[in-house]
């Protein structure tokens, strides 16, 4: 990335990180491909996660908590965390950073209008859910998603994403991923109450978060703290050839598909 | 598959809903194919559904936010007005085979309903309704991926101008194929077709170009962040290259061959083949290429890039699965795509179809197609 | 459809066949939606999932109400504590049962525990109370979480693992033919203790026949003890079962040769450690207490890549990292999780394998130079000095050692007797330092001479070059320049300098930590030299310093109620440890017999090393080869030598194979893995949260703590004819009743009181530990309904009340209901100070290394951190034999932040990664025409592998990063056959290269054995010469 993209993208980056804080009300338009009503759900909550990458070690205890608590099909996700190696501009010195991803719980979320039949849905907590008995499987709503936060499960046969664990939280427990996060790095809450520390943590950091693919216009509900900017968008970056060999060099395939 | 379809019903209009004389080989090919393909076509869709006996919640909990959603509702009328065109069109053809021997006069006599005329008026109007349908059916599976901002590929108004004329590439190139395969061999066919091939490679190109052009002047342009989002995939890009040299090489074989001096010497009887050009013999292959190019952009576009992931560097693990998500399920289309057209060619007197003007016997119209009230559409893949 | 002349009703055949192929292809690939739609008549194409938006997910575990905090346990659901085997940090977690089917659900953070939560809870909230925490009520959970990382996450499916042994084993043909046959488990007692013609072999000595105390095993060298010294009982390391498997082993058998995997895990760091901190014997370590310190230095470790504690590491690095409190640098050969580019207080310094000796003596080199050392505390010369100034310990820095190399007493300290001025040995023969220009007593001055050196007399007349530790500290860090250590160690001088400033501006709250990469050719002086840093900033013991940490509450010793470490017949044992180690040459009958012939003694004929502790990685190889001395038996209990040590496989398996060298080779565990395949049975064994045991923490946690373990799911093995699961504990048990061994059965466990109490059973013995946990210091409360409720021990009451005596039981069960027992946080610090101390003089001179003979040339070790380049056991140069030219690159292996060494069985990790890709510089790759992506062979002078190159500067030019955890033969690689039926066969087990098969054969000694750390005979895992090439 030259300059001039890379700071660019970083103002978008803020600016819409900045607005995506604001429009805590739920809404809702008329219309093809915006936004049905919400509904279900507890309107007195507006769910959402902040994520401090400065304390992600990238241990990946998250991904497997969320994968045995949500009964995930091997090698589907709900949610991820890439590791990746980044150079410093000016010193030319090697880090890592670990970006953990999962559904954003979008204010715009673009996978909703898109269902033919209703059945993925914001509640008013602002939890993105997908209604597996209604669901026909066609896979619009995982195209829709620019995240790549959905997958159709193999098991089911019908979109899938994380839920922010809705099950857990509505008995007052946390998410799996939360609950197991090594570093300390994903904070969920409420964040129509004022000292949840989700609230507390916006507040104090609102300059720095920032959220992914802002120029979107998706108002995702993650936040990021620690952001590089250039990784909001899809990064520029050498994938890691992962084709698994055995003991004589032999390609393997992939034990678990997609 | 839908695209040929709605793309194949315009070749057949100048005939069929028009009544151009000169485009009545084309509209009977046309009409094959375009009936073939409607009914193939919501059968694919439905296959692309992970839940697809769960088709009716399409209707049940109808969501007009949805560009799905409207066409699970223009789809099926869609569907009606092809078959309803066709019988109208095949209608006296079958009348006069109904005395003929065995299962296919049986079927003739069955599905010709009666003896009354078909009215010239009531083919037009119907052909004017499924045309519109048509329509119908272009802006929604165009609308339908031009909404979606995940892919920069898909999220620009070019796409659906694009996806049509490359429909009409392929439904062409189908014409030509069809034209060679079933013997009839028009020479005014391949002509046509060759136009129409050279207007819509034409039309593809100067849309391709506006694309890109405005892709990559936008900073967050589609094209820019398509191309940047794929910067890594060795296979798209072959295969990406693969459909722009093919779609090149396709409008200059077409536009040498239209200015092939043979044909505008061959002179009066353009009826008879041994007239032509030599080389229109060859035009079928031209047809494949264009059905190839067709498929291509679709592959490209619609599905290769799904294998992109979009957020992370990387790509979702490649290669078409094997099974009914993946390379069987092209080839089950394709199969039953076939049995489809061989079914017409066998039960169907469609070499002899006109365009109504007998003495209709209007009853309720019964089509062994409407079993598939299928609804389901495209953008949707396992693969993902 | 074209036309012909053919008949038409042939045509219309044809059209027939085609509409039907086109039909069935139809059918073919449409096979799974046709499927679907199928299934979809009943609602659902797929598995039809349990509720509509939460679909599969599991049923929480109880519920908590947000406003009132009331908490709901959930019916057939159970949270209990155990402990996680998923590495050896041994994390207290908590795990969630189900009841109805007895399987493990998921596991997280046990929230009493240090090793998994932020800040533990007091040991005295109510367990009701404890799993509230973890709740969002108030959002505690998230406040202060209790955790399990990925690997404690997904190992539950040890338990259900379809490699997991179940039976007792016997093998079947030739060992390590992967053949077996289940017996029962009193036949397998029977034939080990009593042997005989068990494979058609011949004959083969029982246990009954080795355990033989009375007679020498080789008369010409009586050191080498009895014969019973012929089993040798290994083990991977302390799950908590230890301490049985020792009484058993040590004090019931009485063989000297024990063994475990200290060796080939991290000896060369635990030795350069011990010998700072003055405990050569234990090789005690320290941690840094990253909360409060201000500057760490990660040299060859890497906190939240691996590390003991690998999650309180990872977690409280993350903290400081957001808090802004600690900048931080990682040195180390490859970039790893430890540096994160999220924040920018921290830094990955790339380094040379096996160099960082130099990279050590070249900081030390220039705090010396430039005063950046704690020098008010170096100068206290003695304990009273210390306490004069608040100091909690004090170094040998300014203490004299003599340094004439003639003089019998080189390399000990000058001492009062020395000078006359006391009695050898006695209390007030203290060392001697100069202060004041005068020489002096190190306990009765408060300060001394850092720098001193002068010739004196001694009141035997000799005149002796006397020299401060930190002198010839000093003197051994300027045996090269800055230049030249940056030159080997990679590392630029300025950065070298620049950390080196930084160090020294930190004070006392800088810090530095290693460990694994210690493991190389120098790797014992690597260590020392880095430790000594710490010592150089005076941090030992000082809040943001270096920690020693709080230890463990021990059941296991003379408990306040019952006595395990003693039982009627107890007896020690014997001899010279198989590894040579631990016992001077100079001792031997070898070294005496040579000097008495005349002969040169040195070189020995293979490696003694006084110094070591009994090491596994000689063990076996020496065995063997008969050299000490040959044995008979080995019983191995989890351990995996041949997968984890370097170039063990090549060096031992022909040897293994051979029943003539090795007449019975019993393995107990939960796995067939690359070593225990060559058994001649296999004991199953309970597997993780099936287990009875007690782990402390290594290091890293600052308070008092031990964790508890029980069977917290049935363990699904066969069972004994009494009914007791087949396990570690059974085996010894029934073992040692057949061979009526003292310490085990009837009256084997005495108490307070002196009554005997029975050990037949594995809760016989862990239950009692356990009391004596919960009785130690202010006894423990009472548990209650209400924790018993919650802590999920209902299943253990019926085994703690047929056990233990009335009034133990609900303390005991207080115990279990929490997982173990832990000290509370706020009692971690006194001032600036940690409560838990380090009081040993440290050592700038280690006198008992700075004594000690290399045994290959007669020539006394260095008693001060020194840089050298890798060298083979002659002392040659690794180089030298290996040349760079033709081994161009250095191989090293870092642990997975995901996998361990026998974690491949699970599909969740393996789902995320599923193989190790190798590490490689663009330049390196460049040079060898290798790109990206592609398969290489990797050679070494012992093996060759194939792996997949990936490309990028994340790692050392001229070396070869290795993830470790991938390329297993075994635990499920290839299958077994069973009773004649094969288990599955699993391809993906055995993605990816081990390290280890790179190893090689020392072919400087005469005695077989893998390159092994000169002092601490470790295996060296880190800089193998290799070279690479791009495969087909
Ligand atoms: N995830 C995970 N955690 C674990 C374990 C596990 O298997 N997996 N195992 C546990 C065990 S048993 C142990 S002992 C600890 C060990 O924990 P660590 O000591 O932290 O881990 P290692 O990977 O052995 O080695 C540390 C680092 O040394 C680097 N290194 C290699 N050679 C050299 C060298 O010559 N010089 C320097 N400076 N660095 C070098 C490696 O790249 C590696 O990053 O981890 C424990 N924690
Ligand atoms: N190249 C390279 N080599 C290394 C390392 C490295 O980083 N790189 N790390 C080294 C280190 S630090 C260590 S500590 C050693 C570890 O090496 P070892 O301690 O020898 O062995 P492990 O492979 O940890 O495994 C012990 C065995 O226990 C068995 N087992 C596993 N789980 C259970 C269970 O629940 N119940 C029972 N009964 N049995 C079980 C399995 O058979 C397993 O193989 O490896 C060392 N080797
Ligand atoms: S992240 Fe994707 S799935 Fe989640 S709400 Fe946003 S668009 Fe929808
Ligand atoms: S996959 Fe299911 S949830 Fe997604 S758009 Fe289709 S029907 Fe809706
Ligand atoms: S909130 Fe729950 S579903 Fe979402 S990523 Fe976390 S664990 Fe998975
Ligand atoms: S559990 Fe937390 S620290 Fe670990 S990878 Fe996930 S987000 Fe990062
Ligand atoms: S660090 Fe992870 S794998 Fe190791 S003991 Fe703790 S929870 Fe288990
Ligand atoms: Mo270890």
């Amino acid at each position: 990335m030259d300059a001039m993209r890379r700071s660019l993208l970083g103002q978008l980056a803020r600016l819409s990180a900045g607005a995506a804080l604001v429009p805590l009300s739920s809404f809702a338009q008329a219309g093809i491909n915006q936004q049905p009503a919400r509904r279900e759900g507890d309107p007195t909550k507006r769910y959402g996660m902040l994520i401090d990458l400065r304390q992600c070690i990238g241990c990946q205890a998250c991904t497997v908590s969320c994968h045995i608590e949500n009964a995930a099909p091997l090698g589907q996700f709900r949610t991820t965390v890439s590791q990746y190696e980044v150079e410093h501009q000016e010193s030319g010195e090697l880090a890592t950073f670990m970006l953990p991803r999962l559904c954003n719980h979008c204010e715009n979320p673009p996978c909703v209008p898109v269902c033919p039949v209703e059945a993925t849905y914001q509640q008013q907590d602002g939890i993105v859910v997908v209604d597996s008995d209604r669901c026909v499987g066609c896979a619009y709503c995982v195209n829709a998603c620019p995240y790549d936060a959905r997958f159709i499960n193999q098991r089911t046969q019908t979109a899938d994403k994380c839920t922010f664990c809705a099950h857990r939280l509505e008995a007052g427990l946390l998410p799996a991923c939360v609950e197991s996060c090594v570093g300390g790095a994903r904070v969920i809450g409420n964040m129509r109450d004022p000292q949840s520390q989700i609230s507390r943590m916006i507040n104090e950091h609102s300059d720095a978060l920032m959220v992914l693919q802002p120029e979107k216009n998706t108002l995702p509900q993650v936040f990021y703290l620690g952001m590089d900017e250039r990784f909001t968008t899809r990064p520029t970056a050498e994938p890691v050839a992962l084709e698994v060999l055995d003991p004589h060099g032999q390609e393997m395939g992939y034990e678990f598909h997609h | 598959m839908i695209a040929v379809s709605y793309a194949s019903l315009w070749l057949a209009a100048p005939a069929l809903v028009f009544g151009k004389k000169a485009w009545l080989p084309t509209a009977r090919l046309a009409l094959i194919a375009c009936v073939s393909t409607t009914l193939v076509a919501p059968v694919a869709l439905l296959a692309d559904l992970h839940q697809p006996l769960r088709f009716w919640h399409f209707y049940a909990y109808a969501n007009s936010h949805s560009w799905m959603s409207i066409g699970s509702v223009v789809l099926p009328l869609y569907l009606v007005s092809v078959l309803g065109l066709a019988w109208l069109a095949w209608r006296p053809a079958l009348q006069a085979k109904r005395n003929a021997s065995g299962l296919s006069g049986m079927l003739a006599n069955w599905l010709s309903l009666g003896s009354g005329a078909t009215p010239r008026a009531l083919v037009a109007v119907v052909g004017v309704a499924a045309l519109v349908l048509s329509s119908g059916i272009m802006l929604y599976t165009g609308a339908e991926l031009a909404i979606v901002k995940a892919r920069p590929l898909w999220h620009t108004v070019w796409l659906p101008p694009m996806l049509v004329t490359t429909g009409f590439i392929a439904a062409a190139g189908l014409v030509l194929v069809l034209n060679r395969v079933s013997g009839l061999g028009s020479p005014n066919t391949i002509r046509q077709m060759l136009y129409v091939l050279l207007v819509a490679c034409g039309l593809a190109g100067l849309v391709a170009i506006s694309w890109f052009l405005d892709g990559v002047n936008a900073h967050v342009g589609s094209v820019a962040a398509a191309l940047e989002s794929v910067r890594y995939s060795a296979s798209w890009h072959s295969t990406a290259l693969w459909g722009g040299v093919t779609g090149i090489a396709l409008f200059v074989a077409v536009v040498f061959l239209l200015t092939r001096p043979t044909l505008k010497q061959s002179g009066s009887n353009l009826a008879s083949t041994s007239h032509q050009p030599t080389l229109f013999a060859w035009a079928w292959l031209l047809g494949l290429v264009a059905i190839h190019m067709g498929w291509m952009f679709r592959w490209v576009v619609l599905m290769d890039v799904q294998h992109v992931a979009r957020n992370s560097a990387g790509f979702h693990h490649y290669g078409i699965p094997a099974g009914s998500s993946g390379m069987l399920g092209i080839v089950g289309t394709f199969g039953l795509w076939l049995a489809a057209i061989l079914l017409i060619e066998l039960f169907i007197p469609w070499r002899q179809a006109q365009q109504g003007g007998f003495v209709a016997t209007p009853t309720h119209a019964s089509q062994d197609a409407t079993t598939h009230p299928l609804t389901a559409k495209k953008g949707a893949s396992s693969h993902v | 459809m074209s036309k012909s002349a053919q008949d038409p009703s042939r045509r219309r055949f044809l059209k027939g066949a085609a509409v039907a192929g086109g039909a069935a292809t139809f059918a073919v690939g449409y096979a799974e939606p046709l499927a679907k739609m199928a299934k979809g008549i009943t609602g659902s194409a797929g598995e039809k999932p349990r509720h509509n938006i939460h679909g599969n997910s599991l049923t929480p575990e109880y519920r908590v109400d947000l406003d009132t905090g009331e908490l709901t346990l959930t019916p057939d659901q159970r949270v209990a504590f155990t402990i996680c085997y998923g590495c050896t940090t041994r994390c207290g977690v908590r795990v969630r049962v189900d009841d109805t089917r007895g399987e493990v659900l998921r596991v997280s953070g046990n929230p009493y525990h240090p090793l998994s939560a932020d800040d533990h809870l007091p040991m005295r909230t109510p367990v009701a109370d404890a799993l509230r925490s973890v709740s969002a009520y108030g959002e505690q959970g998230q406040l202060n979480r209790s955790t399990a990382c990925a690997r404690g996450n997904a190992m539950m499916s040890q338990i259900t693992n379809p490699f997991r042994v179940d039976h007792c084993l016997k093998r079947v043909g030739e060992r390590g033919s992967r053949e077996w046959q289940k017996i029962s488990f009193e036949q397998l007692i029977e034939e080990i203790c009593d042997g005989g013609d068990l494979f058609n072999e011949g004959h083969v000595d029982g246990l009954r026949d080795i355990r033989d105390h009375d007679t020498l095993i080789d008369p010409d060298n009586p050191e080498y003890g009895p014969k019973a010294n012929q089993l040798m009982v290994m083990e991977a390391t302390d799950y908590g079962r230890s301490d049985l498997l020792k009484r058993f082993t040590l004090n019931a058998f009485a063989t000297r040769n024990y063994g475990h995997h200290g060796a080939y895990c991290g000896l060369a760091f635990r030795m350069g450690s011990g010998a700072v901190m003055n405990n050569i014997v234990t090789n005690a370590h320290v941690k840094p207490d990253i909360q409060n310190a201000r500057f760490i230095m990660y040299i060859g470790c890497a906190p939240s890549q691996a590390g003991n504690p690998f999650k309180r590491q990872g977690r409280l690095i993350a903290q400081a990292r957001a808090a802004g409190t600690l900048e931080y640098v990682v040195v180390d050969p490859a970039l790893n999780a430890a540096t994160s580019h999220a924040a920018d207080n921290n830094r990955w310094v790339p380094i040379r394998p096996g160099t960082d000796s130099a990279f050590a003596m070249a900081i030390i080199q220039w705090l010396l130079d430039n005063q950046g050392y704690a020098s008010d505390f170096l100068a206290l010369p003695g304990k009273a000095a210390a306490d004069a100034a608040g100091e909690t310990t004090h170094s040998n820095a300014t203490h004299l050692v003599i340094d004439t190399f003639e003089h019998p007493r080189r390399g000990y300290f000058l001492r009062a007797s020395d000078l006359g001025l006391a009695e050898a040995g006695s209390d007030a023969d203290s060392p001697v330092v100069v202060a004041n220009g005068e020489l002096a007593l190190s306990e009765e001055v408060m300060t001394a001479e850092l720098f001193a050196e002068r010739a004196i007399e001694l009141a035997n007349g000799a005149t002796v070059t006397v020299k401060s530790s930190l002198t010839l500290l000093r003197e051994s860090a300027h045996e090269y320049d800055l230049d030249t250590y940056a030159e080997h160690c990679g590392i630029p001088k300025a950065t070298i300098i620049t950390l080196a400033r930084r160090y020294a501006s930190h004070g006392r709250k800088a810090a530095v930590n290693c460990h694994g990469g210690m493991m190389s050719g120098n790797g014992f002086y690597a260590a020392f030299s880095v430790q000594m840093l710490n010592l150089l900033a005076g941090n030992y013991n000082m809040k943001g310093g270096s920690a020693v940490g709080g230890g463990t509450y021990s059941g296991t010793g003379e408990g306040p109620r019952y006595d395990l470490a003693n039982f009627p017949g107890k007896r020690g044992p014997q001899g010279v440890f198989l590894s040579r180690s631990r016992f001077p040459y100079e001792k031997s009958s070898e070294y005496q017999r040579k000097v008495a012939a005349g002969e040169n003694p040195y070189p020995a004929r293979a490696p003694w090393r006084s110094l070591a502790p009994p090491t596994l990685t000689e063990h076996l190889p020496s065995a063997l080869n008969g050299y000490p001395y040959p044995i008979k038996a080995v019983i191995g209990c989890m351990a995996n030598p041949i997968y984890g040590q370097a170039g063990l496989k090549g060096v031992i398996v022909d040897k293994l194979k051979d029943p003539k060298r090795l007449g019975l080779f019993v393995a107990i565990d939960g796995f067939i893995n690359e070593t225990n395949r060559y058994a001649d049975y296999i004991v199953p064994d309970s597997v993780m949260y099936e287990v009875w045991g007690f782990t402390g923490a290594w290091k890293g946690t600052l308070g008092k703590l031990t964790t508890a373990c029980w069977p917290v799911v049935e363990p699904r093995q066969q069972k004994t004819a009494e009914g007791e699961p087949v396990s570690m504990d059974s085996f010894f048990i029934a073992v040692a009743k057949r061979l009526g061994l003292p310490g085990f059965g009837d009256n084997a466990i005495p108490d307070t009181d002196g009554n005997l109490h029975p050990l037949n059973r594995a809760e016989d013995y862990y239950l009692r530990a356990a009391a004596n946990i919960a009785f130690q210091e202010e006894p423990l409360p009472e548990a209650d309904d209400n924790d018993i409720a919650h802590g999920g021990i209902a299943p253990l009451l019926p085994k703690i009340a047929r056990t233990l005596k009335a009034d133990e039981r609900t303390r005991v069960a207080y115990l279990y209901a929490r997982g173990g027992r832990f000290e509370d946080a706020s009692e971690h610090f006194i001032g600036e100070k940690l409560k838990y101390q380090w009081t040993k003089t440290l050592c700038v001179y280690n006198e008992s290394v700075g004594t000690s003979i290399d045994t290959t040339n007669g020539l006394p070790n260095s008693g001060v951190p020194c840089h050298k380049l890798p060298q083979l056991a002659n002392k040659q140069p690794m180089r030298e034999v290996f040349s760079e030219q033709e081994w161009p690159l250095l191989a090293f292996s870092f642990k997975s932040n995901l996998m361990n060494s026998y974690a491949i069985g699970s599909e969740r990790l393996r789902m995320i990664k599923p193989y190790n890709p190798v590490q490689m510089h663009r330049q390196d790759a460049e040079r060898f025409g290798i790109q990206h992506g592609d398969t290489i062979r990797i050679e070494s002078p012992g093996g060759s592998v194939v792996g997949l190159a990936l490309v990028s500067e994340s790692v050392m030019l001229g070396t070869l990063g290795i993830e470790h955890g991938y390329g297993h033969r075994d635990l499920g690689a290839t299958p077994h056959v069973i009773d004649g039926e094969s288990q599955p066969d699993m391809p993906w087990m055995r993605a990816g290269i081990n390290i280890n098969d790179l190893g090689f054969k020392d072919p400087t000694r005469d005695v077989d054995g893998t390159w092994l750390e000169p002092i601490s005979g470790a295996s060296v895992r880190q800089g193998l010469p290799v070279k690479v090439s791009r495969e087909g």
